[in-house]
């Protein structure tokens, strides 16, 4: 059943992403404070009944142990030839599936783009949160911290 | 008998993630060929023996759909299988891609017990065979 963003439907489709493909457990706190540090944004737009952009924000660090994770290597450490912003990048391409089949239901199409992923600051993740249509905050098991958030594109069908 | 497996995908972390989900399946896999896009892909099934490609849907220069579509023209190509990868889950998404060749599509992310399932019966190995 097709359903509207929500804070709700990220952080569930965040966490099980993380749980599936990362074997990191996670969940979702409003009271988590504000991402710091250097930061890396990795983003995804999409084309369905609406269009929109999907961004999910982490700290250079927490993207390294979860691209770890996702290639499951001992002690957290990442091979020299994998690049955390490609790992965070394909989380985001897989968050972005299923947030699709939320969002439009498995009948119905959604085109999703490639990911983007480029360094941000913490001031700057701020100020685009300010115009998210819902945006989750989750801190996974090993203390690390994402926030994902979707925005609607202007001139997408309501 | 072992299998010679191309792996498609623009991304390194999801090349790494399935040869060592390939490992993971208890099939004898005798090599595992590696391509960024569907060019580099195509380039490698005319150089090499491939008895199975497992395609990303999404890459540069050449998509996994167009490459579906390239070698479903070319004769010494057409009767090679091909699974699509992809994080787009609509139904439309899949009965396109079956529509144009694919012999099956695995959702990311996956877990190596179904990629194990998929290439079985892509394959045709009995799944209880061929275990290292």
């Amino acid at each position: 059943m097709p359903a509207d963003p929500s804070p709700r439907l990220l952080g569930e489709v965040l966490a099980r992403t993380l749980e599936e493909a990362a074997f990191a457990f996670a969940e979702a706190s409003p009271d988590l404070p504000a991402l710091a540090g250097a930061l890396l944004e990795a983003r995804l737009r999409y084309v369905g009944r609406h269009a929109g952009e999907l961004r999910l924000v982490a700290p250079e660090r927490t993207a390294a142990a979860l691209a770890a994770s996702v290639l499951g290597e001992d002690g957290g450490s990442l091979p020299a030839t994998i690049d955390v912003r490609d790992a965070l990048g394909e989380l985001l391409n897989m968050v972005a599936g299923a947030v699709a089949v939320e969002l439009f239901g498995r009948d119905a199409r959604c085109v999703l783009g490639l990911p983007q992923v480029e360094r941000t600051t913490a001031e700057e993740h701020e100020r685009r949160l300010g115009t998210a249509a819902a945006a989750v905050r989750i801190q996974e098991e090993g203390g690390g911290r994402l926030d994902l958030c979707l925005h609607r594109l202007a001139g997408s069908a309501a | 008998m072992s299998y010679h497996v191309l792996v498609a995908d623009d991304s390194a972390v999801l090349r790494a993630v399935l040869k060592k989900a390939l490992a993971m399946t208890g099939l004898e896999v005798a090599s595992v060929h590696e391509a960024a896009d569907g060019e580099q892909a195509l380039d490698v099934l005319q150089r090499e023996r491939v008895d199975v490609v497992l395609t990303d849907l999404h890459m540069p220069r050449l998509s996994g759909l167009e490459l579906l579509r390239r070698m479903r023209a070319d004769a010494a190509l057409a009767g090679t299988p091909v699974v699509v990868l992809s994080s787009e889950q609509s139904q439309l998404r899949v009965d396109e891609l079956r529509r144009g060749g694919a012999r099956a599509y695995l959702a990311k992310p996956f877990r190596p017990e179904r990629l194990r399932q998929v290439l079985c019966d892509v394959l045709g190995v009995p799944e209880g065979g061929h275990a290292r």
